[in-house]
């Protein structure tokens, strides 16, 4: 189904992550993040945030992390971001 | 910002959620569409801030995660509203100083004139108030801003151009003078040309008058180059002349040499931590000193100074607003330098100063620098720079020898 949504969406030359359900992450420096296509937050305190995402898990490590905007649809975090790691399940 | 402002208006809660599963209850409310905008994690936690309405739908939630939730601040016109309704006189003096505000903001009470000579201010001041701009003045009765312009600087010598804005309860006048050029005569009038400086004549060439200079002639600062009194008579007859308006160039080599003393060091200003802040208060052009005598006791200091002023929604400022004058200690600290160094500094200061002062089409031919020591700490540059230059100035001829000798004719000999 996944393939076939995916050759759907190269085919019209729609965005995948539009039709797949799959996370956007968009970053800017290493001060913003911006995710698009969350499913829920696993944890979160100032220095770790672990989202839950299709198919894995979204860690972000930093300093200072700061949810800024939370809504049902995307987050956004602020915040000295070190790393960035995907784990999937 | 948009959203942040209809927040604002509608009011939200900021609220501490402790206890085990607070994540667990972050994600039920975004599975119950509450839309939660700062979050910041605490000791056991977490703060949030949420809208008034969706509050309400957190207890439940909150029971379902076992998490503790406790309101730290309530923001908001709509807090702020239920907070004072029933101070009515708190609520009649904000109504009137509103209305106050508004009333006072629709006369003038600054006028600022920025650019203007100070011998011209008192005149130019007259002149905005017989156009309706002074203090105490309305400011609907100011009409054609354009007209009050056009007056002034159709009526004005001295000044080129002219704004006047009107700011909220201030009336900014901007002023640009006319620039006038002491070296510009007439071409009708007769005059000749003089030496500006001592040097040795390399070319002359005459436009209109008459010269006896040739290249190679010694010329002293002051002595006429080309004259404009011309020979109109035959010799053996009267003697007559005929003064033009003198025209050409006379390029010859000068020298110029300057000196100068240069410190051995160079110094600069730290600035300390300790200041001393004074407010003045600005009330309708009036300015009230809130702090009675400044003292600035630091030896040495650096001021800083910044207006506040209170400016209303769409009548701009308010006549009200404050002074900051900020002085800063600072520490004065040397930097020795070598003598090397001391003397390029010094020598291209001389090279600016000398070239500032030569005309157009002017051609350097050699430099020559030097320094002496003259203490420990001071070293004096002398600077030499030969030119070939255009040395000729325009000087006017007296009228009482042309009245004297002969005719004019400035179209030329």
């Amino acid at each position: 189904m996944k393939r076939l949504k995916e050759r759907f969406a190269d085919s019209f030359s729609v965005s995948r992550e539009a039709v797949t359900d799959d996370a956007h992450i968009t970053m800017a420096g290493n001060s913003e993040i911006y995710i698009e296509n969350y499913r829920g937050i696993i944890e979160y305190k100032q220095d770790i945030i672990r989202l839950f995402i299709k198919d894995g898990v979204l860690l972000i490590e930093g300093r200072g992390l700061l949810i800024q905007s939370l809504r049902p649809e995307d987050i956004f975090i602020r915040g000295a971001v070190s790393r960035v790691e995907f784990f999937n399940i | 910002m948009l959203n942040k402002f209809f927040d604002f208006l509608k009011g939200y809660v900021i609220i501490e959620i402790s206890g085990k599963n607070y994540e667990r209850f972050l994600n039920i409310c975004l599975g119950k569409k509450i839309p939660i905008r700062t979050t910041k994690p605490c000791k056991g936690g977490v703060v949030i801030s949420v809208g008034r309405s969706d509050f309400k739908r957190l207890r439940g939630i909150a029971r379902d995660c076992g998490v503790r939730v406790r309101i730290l601040k309530k923001c908001g016109i709509y807090h702020f509203v239920r907070k004072y309704r029933h101070r009515y006189v708190f609520l009649v003096c904000s109504v009137i100083s509103f209305l106050l505000l508004f009333v006072t903001s629709s006369y003038i009470w600054t006028v600022e004139i920025h650019g203007a000579k100070p011998g011209d201010i008192p005149m130019l001041s007259q002149m905005l108030r017989d156009n309706g701009v002074f203090v105490g003045a309305k400011k609907r009765d100011i009409k054609d801003i354009y007209a009050i312009k056009n007056d002034i600087i159709n009526h004005t010598d001295g000044i080129a151009w002219l704004w006047v804005y009107l700011d909220g309860t201030k009336a900014d006048v901007r002023v640009l003078n006319r620039r006038t050029v002491d070296n510009m005569i007439d071409i009708s009038k007769p005059c000749s040309i003089v030496s500006t400086a001592e040097g040795i004549i390399k070319s002359v060439t005459v436009k209109a008058g008459e010269t006896a200079l040739k290249a190679g002639d010694a010329v002293f600062k002051g002595d006429t180059l080309i004259s404009g009194r011309v020979r109109a008579f035959k010799e053996g007859s009267a003697e007559n002349y005929m003064y033009v308006h003198a025209l050409g160039e006379v390029y010859a080599y000068t020298v110029h040499k300057k000196t100068v003393r240069q410190k051995l060091y160079t110094v600069k200003e730290e600035c300390q931590k300790e200041h001393k802040k004074y407010y003045t208060l600005e009330l309708f052009g009036k300015k009230y000193n809130l702090y009675g005598r400044k003292r600035v006791n630091y030896q040495t200091y650096r001021t800083e100074k910044y207006l506040h002023e209170l400016k209303m929604p769409f009548t701009g400022y308010a006549g009200i607003g404050i002074l900051c004058e900020n002085y800063i200690k600072t520490n004065r600290i040397k930097n020795p330098i070598s003598e090397e160094l001391a003397f390029d500094m010094a020598r291209d200061r001389l090279e600016e100063e000398i070239c500032s002062a030569l005309g157009i089409k002017s051609e350097k031919l050699d430099e020559k620098a030097g320094y002496r020591k003259i203490s420990d700490d001071e070293i004096e540059v002398e600077c030499t720079v030969s030119f070939i230059e255009n040395i000729g100035t325009k000087e006017p001829i007296r009228s009482e020898e042309i009245e004297q000798y002969g005719d004019t004719d400035a179209a030329g000999a």
